[in-house]
């Protein structure tokens, strides 16, 4: 696909970005000039204003990522400006600029967030992402709701499978949920994201990768890998994780996942292939309302102490602690009734059926060792408590060093029941990634998780002994349409933008044609662990090159039409109007379920 | 010498008002971003839930002017906060990165303005010389290289062709832990890691130096009191050295200036030799929306411009007579 | 006792230009005995200045002696090295007093510094002898001993004049050379230097090349006088006789552009144009075209300095008719149609 075509638009733009700076302003004239256009240029009496140019922001100062996404965007423009018959503005935002506009609704410029969610551990359940787009969440709230997606049919299917009795029903109930939203093409997708590490061949004998990658919300690798020389495997990864020893004030999920998956112990989770493993003790679904955790009787922390269900109780509450302290970005808040523990056994009760605790609550965090807790103070003060090192944790790696925003240093310990590690491993910080292969090729690093496409490339093809795999994750490359205002609020536009996207050009050019794209409208990538089956979901485009004939009888039927130029109309009776107005919430006149969900 | 109070009075004063300028300029300026420190924990996978009773707790949903003197209130306390992102004590998360710049740059800056010196020295003084067409020459070239570029180079030829040195990183992954926080700074360990982040600074920013210096020479060399003391015999030596006292003015201008710039310019630098200094930190902790330690590496790199260019003010007078201040 | 102080012979000094070889100084000769003040008059680009500073090895780098003789003490000085002209001859045996006073010393030093770090230099004094002969002088100059410490911005113009004066003499050198040296100074204070110079003149044997353009300057305070046009010396002798008997006509005519206090009524002589600017060596009177009595001869080569009157051995002047210019002067003037130009008091050279 390498053609001369191709490597001209395979950056974005600069004059975007210029253009980018006056992007509120410059989108508000465009839509001036397109509705006067449209009311004169007269071409045909069924046509309605014309659709004015798109404006679709994606993140500029991620990195690897950022890269792959000016990659991509070109192409996604391409397709529907040439299929569609609408221009578009490819802009490029800060991630927090980006969502802090969306998430407070001051940014009516934008139509597409062209979005990509890291592929964290506990996303396995979907139940977090699509969460994001309740319409309790929506408007100018600062929630999440990231597409401003208003639909109380949507929010109904999400909290009835929250709440569901059983496991079965839970299952079924997410599908129906994702199948909705599929079906109103609320976020198109394009492909997975892939995690991509690389590793020294002539040093390590790499297992454990899997669906999950080398990544590190994939701890899979760092027991099932072995160092064919040397005495300590070297790993690159983000300071962040080296930041402070109070790991569950973590508000990233990566250098999290490290902590919790690597270093301290679930008590289950799912392993690289996504099947579900019992790392600590067996879980049991009793019902909807009951789950009990039996340890396993040789679970210990590194110092040798059992892992009782005290400490499985203490994990919980802690939890709890911590997040109504404001100092756990990532606790959730559970309906509990009670947690109670006797030996090895924990019981917990909820006040009403919450089954996604076993796979979101459950999976999430590692157990903690109560006594240091205690001691450390972590329960008067959650976000300030410090802990000694070496560091009392569940995993098979004990923390015997931290220098702060240079390394992780951990032993190996035989304390855990399912899996141990083979040699001590050093999780040293870096900060540019192409450092990381530098030491990589000077051997100074024997695995570095989660780098670029252009960098695996480059490790394949120049670096010996290195080799870079790919692994699409369970998350995707989405475009994530702005659905209160037009023209993304209407299903037909966001569908024909699906269909119109050639996603193998994409993939081809951006990810070295390693994944398989994306073919339905789901938010999680096909790799999901809950991907409801195929049947059950609208398909966005027949073909991985896209669909343009689909994209445009979708929108013909629904009454738009073309211009002699070959510009896009509303139909003719049209509401172009948002569903509210800006810096408002939806309001329960047109949402009736509001006023439930206050 | 009532003045010469009066002076200092008047410079604390106005040093003081300056900086608390500087406080809410910073404070409005990172406020007035878009998003907060919690979008990215959220787009991180960060429950909303609990990010609510984090803006709750930081104070985020209160107006910006409670927000404000809350945050003047808890810096005269000496409170400098938690960084909400990292949750650490803000002194406790930067003073070892600001140590770790530090400890790169004002040594490196310092060689590099002493070098660069001596060689704009020696290039202006020899007019149509040689080295003064020439030899400036590569120090302009690297010079105007992106530091990145530089770094890359000097990484790709001494660590990895010849392999004289690591290729980045302050110490080795595998170096003694343990030591008291000073020690790792004395190991041989940390020198073999220095050298390359010390030339790469020492490269980028020698052409500084060297051509205020140069130009400066040649313009003191030209002046009625070098001839004058030419004339009067005294050996070539003490005259360049009258010269380079003339000529160093405004390198001593521009050093403090130069050097908080490069405490905030080796970015580029730390990031491509993975040197746990502060610029990264800095650049993370602006896209994280992080206030409390944005806030205050910014106010520290302002207050370290403001005082440097104070002590300017009085190593000027200490060189310079004209400028020192008498009844 | 034998030879004479500083003997000039023939001396061309010219500049590296652009446009080639520009001629400051042509085939100038004169001598300066021991405790002679001796003057040396013109009017702006006569090649005064450059003169004086080739004999302490000052010229700019593009300036050279091509030709001619120095001697000091007999020996010739006019191809020593840098090195050589420190050790040997600069400040210790000739002393400068420059043009532009006011810029001369440094700003950063105190003078006493300065003094200091020119008498280690050139000699074996101790740091407090060096004061207190720095002290003397300031005495000598008329400032106050306890200012020897202070920095040149604490000076006057006229202060800091005196100050560098004082450096200038401080280690009794056998010859100042003193490029205008009174311009910044009131008439009371250039008269007490001067009077100042008299004195040592009697008690040691200190000569002194005083250049300046005007010329009453020298007829006061001076033994001898050459006056130079253009690179050429036009006359040279005892004050006495060029004052009395000036053979040249541009001697006769710069004299008379200044007042004298001998003549107090006076009408001011006015010269007409500018002295030219020489490129190459120079085979002509340089004053021809500003002279009302040039012949062609004048512009056929460069007259010689040759011994005129007999008032005084010394006495020489470089013109073909300098028999008889004078007295045409004094017969007919020099301007008949009264359109020439007065040479203005010099503010540079």
């Amino acid at each position: 696909m390498a053609s001369a075509d191709d490597t001209t638009d395979s950056t974005i733009d600069r004059r975007s970005v210029l253009r980018a700076l006056g992007a509120a302003s410059a989108a508000g004239l465009a839509g001036c000039s397109g509705s006067g256009g449209g009311g004169g240029g007269g071409g045909g009496g069924d046509l309605g204003e014309r659709v004015s140019s798109l404006q679709m922001e994606y993140w500029s100062d991620y990195g690897g990522f950022t890269t792959t996404q000016e990659q991509m965007a070109p192409i996604i423009r391409q397709g529907v400006e040439q299929h569609l018959g609408v221009g578009m503005e490819v802009v490029p935002k800060g991630i927090s600029s980006q969502l802090g506009e969306l998430a407070n609704d001051q940014n009516r410029a934008n139509n597409i967030s062209f979005t990509w969610w890291v592929p964290a551990a506990d996303r396995l359940d979907p139940q977090e992402l699509l969460n994001n787009m309740r319409i309790d969440w929506a408007g100018a709230g600062g929630q999440s709701n990231y597409s401003n997606y208003a639909d109380c049919e949507y929010t109904q299917l999400l909290q009835d499978q929250t709440t569901a009795e059983t496991s079965e029903k839970r299952t079924q109930g997410m599908y129906e949920t994702i199948a909705y939203m599929a079906d109103d093409c609320a976020i198109g997708n394009l492909c997975p994201v892939a995690n991509i590490g690389a590793w020294r061949t002539d040093r390590v004998e790499m297992g454990g990768i899997g669906n999950g990658g080398i990544a590190r919300s994939n701890a899979e690798w760092a027991f099932k890998s072995e160092l064919t020389e040397g005495d300590e495997m070297v790993v690159a990864i983000n300071p962040i994780a080296t930041e402070t020893s109070n790991w569950l004030t973590h508000s990233a999920s990566m250098p999290e996942a490290m902590w919790q998956h690597m270093i301290s112990s679930p008590v289950h989770k799912y392993n690289e292939d996504f099947e579900i493993v019992e790392l600590l003790g067996s879980v049991d679904v009793v019902d909807a309302q009951e789950v009990v955790v039996e340890l396993f009787d040789d679970a210990q922390f590194t110092n040798g102490d059992p892992v009782t269900g005290e400490d499985v109780k203490f994990t919980f509450e802690q939890i709890k602690r911590g997040g109504e302290a404001g100092a756990y970005p990532g606790a959730a808040p559970v309906p509990y009734d009670s947690i109670e523990a006797d030996g090895k056994t924990c019981r917990f009760t909820f006040t009403e059926p919450y089954i996604p605790f076993v796979n979101t609550t459950l999976m999430r965090w590692g157990v903690v060792h109560k006594q240091s807790f205690e001691e450390a103070g972590a329960v008067q003060d959650p976000g300030g408590a410090q802990f000694e090192t070496p560091i009392v944790t569940s995993g098979p790696l004990q923390v015997t060093s931290l220098d702060r925003g240079q390394r992780v240093v951990t032993e190996p310990v035989d304390t855990h029941p399912t899996y141990s590690a083979s040699q001590p491993i050093i999780f040293e910080a870096f900060r540019n990634e192409e450092t990381i292969i530098t030491a990589l090729e000077a051997g100074e690093v024997d695995i570095a998780p989660e780098i670029s496409p252009p960098n695996a490339k480059r490790v394949n093809e120049e670096v010996d002994n290195a080799k870079a795999e790919f692994a699409g994750t369970h998350t995707s490359y989405n475009l994530q349409y702005v659905c209160h205002t037009a023209p993304c609020k209407f299903p037909e536009f966001r569908k024909a933008v699906a269909a119109v996207v050639n996603r193998q050009k994409l993939i081809d050019v951006a990810m070295n044609g390693q994944v398989e794209p994306d073919m339905y409208p789901t938010y999680i990538s096909h790799n999901h662990p809950l991907y409801p089956p195929e049947d059950m979901l609208y398909k966005q485009a027949d073909d991985p090159t896209g669909s343009p004939d689909k994209g445009v009888s979708l929108l013909e039927d629904a009454g738009w039409g073309f211009d002699g130029d070959g510009n896009l109309h509303y139909p003719p009776d049209a509401d172009l109007e948002p569903l509210w107005p800006q810096g408002e919430a939806p309001s329960a006149d047109d949402f009736p379920c509001m006023e439930d969900l206050g | 010498m009532s003045s010469l109070k009066r002076y200092f009075a008047v410079r604390s004063a106005q040093t003081v008002v300056m900086l608390f300028l500087v406080l809410t300029a910073l404070f409005v300026l990172f406020r007035s971003m878009p998003g907060d420190f919690t979008t990215q924990m959220a787009a991180a996978g960060a429950n909303e839930a609990a990010l609510a009773r984090i803006r709750e707790q930081w104070g985020l949903n209160e107006p910006l002017y409670v927000q404000y003197f809350e945050y003047i209130k808890n810096l005269l306390r000496g409170d400098l906060g938690q960084s909400p992102v990292y949750r650490v004590d803000v002194w406790e998360f930067v003073k070892l990165r600001m140590f770790n710049t530090f400890i790169l740059v004002a040594p490196a800056m310092t060689f590099t303005y002493l070098f660069g010196s001596v060689v704009g020295t020696i290039a202006g003084s020899k007019r149509g010389g040689l080295l003064e067409r020439i030899g400036i020459v590569p120090v302009i070239t690297t010079g105007s290289f992106p530091a990145f570029f530089t770094s890359i180079v000097l990484i790709v030829v001494f660590a990895d062709w010849f392999n004289l040195f690591p290729t980045s990183g302050m110490l080795s992954a595998t170096s003694a832990t343990g030591l008291e926080w000073w020690e790792p700074y004395l190991s041989w360990d940390f020198a073999h890691h220095y050298v390359l982040p010390f030339t790469a600074v020492f490269l980028r920013y020698l052409f500084i130096p060297s051509l205020i210096m140069r130009t400066s020479v040649v313009e003191v060399m030209g002046q009625d009191h070098t001839e004058y003391h030419r004339l009067t015999g005294i050996s070539p030596t003490k005259r360049l050295r009258h010269v380079a006292k003339h000529a160093s003015l405004p390198v001593i201008t521009i050093y403090p200036v130069s050097l908080a710039r490069a405490l905030g310019g080796v970015v580029l630098i730390e990031t491509v030799f993975n040197w746990p200094g502060i610029g990264f930190t800095l650049v993370e902790a602006v896209l994280g929306r992080d206030y409390p330690v944005v806030q205050f590496v910014f106010f520290i790199v302002a207050t370290f411009v403001i005082l440097s260019n104070f002590v300017v003010d009085l190593v000027y007078g200490v060189i310079d007579p004209r400028i020192r201040i008498d009844d | 006792m034998s030879a004479p102080l500083l003997e000039i012979e023939d001396l061309t000094v010219q500049y590296r230009t652009n446009q080639g070889m520009l001629t400051a100084v042509s085939g100038a000769s004169f001598t300066i005995e021991r405790g002679e003040f001796f003057g040396l008059a013109g009017e702006s680009g006569s090649g005064k200045s450059t003169l004086a500073k080739a004999i302490i090895g000052g010229l700019d780098d593009n300036g050279e002696v091509t030709s001619g003789t120095l001697r000091y003490r007999g020996e010739e000085i006019q191809d020593l090295a840098e090195t050589e002209l420190n050790e040997r001859l600069r400040w210790k045996e000739i002393s400068w007093i420059p043009q532009s006073s006011m810029n001369s010393l440094d700003p950063l030093q105190r003078v006493s510094e300065q003094a200091a770090e020119i008498g280690r230099t050139h000699t074996d004094l101790s740091d407090e002898a060096i004061r207190e002969k720095l002290k003397e002088m300031f005495d000598v100059v008329g400032l106050q001993q306890s200012r020897i410490d202070d920095y040149p911005h604490q000076f006057s113009g006229g202060m800091q004049q005196r100050a560098i004066i004082a450096l200038a003499l401080f280690l009794e050198p056998s010859l100042v050379i003193a490029d205008e040296p009174t311009t910044a100074l009131d008439v009371i204070m250039q008269d007490q230097i001067f009077k100042y110079l008299d004195r040592t003149k009697t008690s040691t044997d200190t000569s002194l090349l005083l250049i300046t353009h005007d010329i009453s300057v020298i007829f006061e305070s001076c033994d001898s006088v050459a006056i130079m046009h253009a690179s050429q010396v036009t006359e040279r002798g005892s004050a006495q006789a060029v004052h009395d008997n000036p053979r040249h006509p541009y001697a006769f005519m710069f004299k008379e552009a200044f007042p004298d206090i001998r003549e107090p009524k006076r009408e001011l002589e006015v010269i007409d144009g500018y002295p030219p600017e020489l490129m190459g060596d120079v085979d002509i009177c340089s004053f021809a075209d500003r002279c009302p009595w040039a012949v062609d001869e004048c512009r056929q080569s460069a007259p010689s300095l040759d011994p005129v009157g007999d008032d005084d051995a010394t006495h020489a002047a470089a013109c073909v008719r300098a028999d008889e210019a004078y007295e045409l002067y004094e017969a007919e003037g020099t301007d008949p149609d009264g359109t020439g130009r007065t040479i203005a008091p010099e503010e540079d050279d």
